[in-house]
């Protein structure tokens, strides 16, 4: 079941992408998604696909295991392009009872679908690249100068860390509750009213669960001498190498040629 | 040593105290199997032993340092590890490497030494080739021994364990047990096991018994579990092997050693005069 | 009246790299008035054969048929009343307790299946009753606040409610304390005895196995290895060790004399008789 849904798994590997620092890629997804939002010229969107495709080449993952991860996804592309599509005015080309496409239309549709495609390839471009906890441990890095505001930036980190942990836990739990109580004669293609009763059966177990696991989590990281970020050291202290500067000099100018293509 | 001397506890909101006036020396190195029914107070012991709960009344001291002191809270921490039954819910992380290291990390370690103390950890536990593994790609026991591990990586004492093998199979159950074993003898950590197979407490050097929040008994097992009646009282089930024992005793053998262990029964009868 | 299976296969994942085949040509008969045990080391499918009982899961090969109707076939509402004859529990049943009141949750299972008024009333008390839970004292309290060995007792009321025929527990004592576990095995043993049931249980403690079943089956790999009653497979002492399960310490004992004792018979099922067997061996008997 869950197998079957790759997007934002991490491919363990040894390419130059994996061996990056995490917040070098951090660094050019942020640029990249904001340049490619920004572009909306044919020379803009080339460049910008230009530059990703090269990465994604670096990454050395191949390219069928990103289109598996974004099939599920594509139904939202398709449901974007196709309100652009019908949607925006200009001028008519084609015409049937109350649906009209316009040149523009056609224009915005494709421009918004290579957006989100983008996006999407972007995403998995960090994820099947860098460990969780790599991610996390970058996160926590480059929203450290925030902690002198208030901003959490060790907690979020920890959750994200938790979460990510306790993820394949919950999928097994909620099979299992599931399975239990169907077998009590739970049915979920009846009416609604009796399916959001017996999701109840599944949710407050499942919750239930979710509190008691919570409960006992706190207690063994107290005991493990856990007190908050302050004073916490990392197993992998990471480190820019040449080769991170050199990405983000690379990407830092991409950036005056997005202003450039801009119309 | 830890001394527990003359301990309460009960938790706000319920009336009855769930320990009564606990009196117990832990020495460094030594095996202690704690039993008892459900509801006697083991688990509510165990944390009172690293200063996750503070007696009502009494001092719990660890090496010197009490837990009512809270400036000593970390020290004891490090001091005495302690583990919890379910290992799904203790470890932190989504790779074996990174929980090891989350003890570790928390004590400000510099990142060379974290990395030794996760090597060696996952040595002791026997579980080193799975460095990169996610946790739920692990049976119970190679979890649970992880969980170990993560606690070993503190440098502790002590180490106090809640039940560590009553979600485990058979299997899980005895890798746990011979890791316990391993790291009493060979890192002279001392154990204090709470659990309800008497089986497990056979081997340890002394066991004692809880019952209604107070020590019923203290002693070395082969004393206590073999009291077939009073282990009935308890709650507790009489370890099989010393069911047999009684049970020859009954038939006539009246000279027949008490014994826990299968080996020793097995020799014994072996060298039975009248085998022939 | 039976639960059968057919040269009964099972896959997991099918189709996908990681496909493992889970049972393999399984040929079975679940009685009623009849508890079957099925042992067998971590990873040999127990569970998934369990699972296959009450047609929650299919097979990828043969099939499997409760009381001569293949639930595979079958639809909506017809499946569900099929499923209804085998009551399955799950390992740690009491994770799936979800509702305000012991009384509510033990209804649960026979108000999807439509019934209501004096009669759920009934179910639920009778229900209470077989499990040695006292109506007036438990059916209002929250199953939160109870002990282990009661909310695993409320989890398999919950089951028994729906009227099952054979019901199929997955590790019944797993996780309680000796106390629980014997009542357990006591009130498992009432099923049958006073309801005729077919009762299928799963246990990785061969001592509970023994005391409570009538007929074993030894899975592993996928595969049944053996059948027989408790006396017969605990004779083959040598085989379940080389299979991976852990021989009660006292079976181990007589297994261990047997080099000493040639005809000692290794099958005792407790204490007492294995003194009497050890007794019957040194005397030469």
């Amino acid at each position: 079941m869950m197998n079957s849904f790759t997007f934002g798994q991490y491919i363990p590997g040894i390419s130059l992408v994996h061996s990056l620092d995490p917040r070098t890629k951090l660094f050019f997804v942020v640029i990249m998604m904001a340049a490619i939002f920004a572009v909306n010229t044919l020379p803009g969107v080339l460049i910008t696909a230009l530059f990703t495709g090269i990465f994604i080449a670096l990454t050395r993952v191949p390219l069928t295991i990103y289109f598996r991860g974004m099939r599920p996804l594509m139904v939202l592309v398709g449901i974007t392009a196709a309100f652009q599509v019908f949607l925006i005015p200009g001028e008519v080309i084609w015409r049937w009872w109350v649906f009209s496409i316009t040149d523009t239309g056609i224009e915005m549709g494709a421009l918004m679908s290579y957006r989100l495609i983008m996006v999407f390839v972007l995403a998995q471009l960090l994820t099947l690249t860098t460990s969780p906890l790599q991610l996390t441990d970058g996160l926590e890095m480059v929203l450290g100068p925030l902690t002198r505001v208030g901003f959490p930036a060790h907690e979020l980190a920890m959750i994200m860390t938790i979460a990510l942990r306790f993820i394949p836990v919950f999928f097994e739990e909620g099979s299992k509750i599931i399975l239990a109580q169907v077998s009590r004669g739970a049915d979920f293609q009846g009416s609604w009213l009796k399916s959001a009763r017996n999701l109840v059966a599944i949710m407050v177990p499942l919750f239930a669960q979710a509190f008691r696991r919570a409960d006992d989590l706190a207690l063994a990281m107290e005991s493990r001498c856990y007190t908050g970020g302050e004073g916490r050291t990392q197993l992998h202290e990471i480190t820019m190498s040449r080769t991170d500067y050199l990405v983000m000099a690379a990407t830092a100018a991409l950036v005056p040629f997005i202003f450039v293509l801009r119309t | 040593m830890i001394e527990v001397a003359g301990v309460s506890f009960s938790y706000p909101g319920l009336e009855s105290p769930v320990l009564h006036d606990i009196n117990l020396e832990i020495r460094p190195g030594e095996f202690l199997a704690l039993l008892g029914r459900n509801g006697s107070g083991k688990s509510t012991f165990t944390r009172l032993l690293n200063g996750l709960l503070v007696p009502a009344a009494g001092d719990v001291i660890v090496d010197g340092y009490n837990t009512r002191d809270s400036s000593h809270r970390l020290r004891i921490r490090q001091q005495v590890g302690l583990l919890f039954s379910n290992p799904d819910n203790q470890l932190v992380a989504g790779i074996v490497e990174e929980d090891v290291a989350f003890g570790p990390e928390n004590l400000g370690l510099p990142a060379a030494e974290i990395r030794e103390r996760v090597r060696w950890a996952l040595s002791v536990v026997g579980m080193e080739e799975y460095l990169k593994y996610p946790p739920h790609m692990l049976s119970g026991g190679q979890k649970q021994r992880v969980a170990i591990a993560g606690v070993l990586a503190l440098g502790p004492s002590y180490m106090v364990l809640d039940e560590p093998t009553s979600m485990l199979d058979p299997r899980g159950r005895e890798e746990v047990v011979r890791t316990l074993t391993k790291l009493n003898l060979e890192q002279g950590t001392a154990i204090i096991m709470v659990t309800h197979f008497v089986e497990e407490a056979a081997a340890a050097d002394r066991v004692v018994v809880l019952d209604r929040g107070r020590v019923l008994v203290t002693g070395s097992p082969l004393e206590v579990l073999t009291r077939i009646d009073d282990l009935a009282d308890w709650g507790l089930e009489a370890p099989e092997i010393a069911l047999l024992c009684h049970e020859l005793r009954k038939r006539g053998y009246s000279h027949f050693p008490m014994a826990l262990d299968s080996r020793q029964v097995v020799d014994t009868i072996k060298q039975f005069p009248f085998k022939d | 009246m039976s639960i059968r299976f057919l040269k009964v296969g099972f896959r997991y994942a099918r189709g996908l790299p990681w496909e493992t085949e889970a049972l393999k040509n399984i040929n079975l008969e679940v009685r009623k008035n009849e508890i079957l045990g099925i042992i067998g080391p971590t990873g040999s499918g127990k569970t998934t054969l369990l699972q296959l009982m009450n047609g929650i899961r299919h097979p990828s090969e043969g099939k499997v048929l409760i009381d001569d109707q293949d639930p595979a076939v079958l639809k909506g509402r017809e499946i569900t009343r099929l499923r209804q004859k085998v009551g399955l529990v799950f390992q740690s049943p009491e994770d799936q307790l979800f509702a305000n009141s012991v009384y509510e949750d033990i209804a649960f299972g026979p108000k999807n299946l439509g019934v209501a008024g004096s009669e759920l009333d009934n179910r639920v008390r009778w229900a209470m009753e077989v499990l040695d839970l006292g109506f007036e004292d438990l059916s209002r309290r929250r199953p939160q606040n109870l002990s282990g060995g009661q909310k695993r007792r409320v989890a398999i009321a919950g089951v028994l409610a729906i009227k099952p025929e054979y019901l199929v527990l997955d590790e019944p004592t797993a996780g309680l304390d000796p106390e629980g576990r014997k009542g357990l095995l006591k009130l498992i043993r009432k099923l049958r005895e006073d309801l005729g049931m077919g009762v299928v249980m799963v246990s990785h403690r061969l001592q509970d196995i023994m005391s409570t079943c009538d007929r074993v089956v030894v899975l592993e790999k996928g595969e049944i290895r053996k059948t027989g009653t408790p006396r017969e497979i605990m004779r083959s002492g040598q085989e379940l060790i080389e299979l991976g399960l852990h021989l009660p310490p006292i079976n181990m004992v007589l297994h261990e004399l047997k080099d000493v004792f040639p005809y000692l018979d290794t099958a005792a099922l407790g204490p007492e008789e294995a003194a009497g067997e050890i007794d019957r061996a040194i005397r030469g008997l």
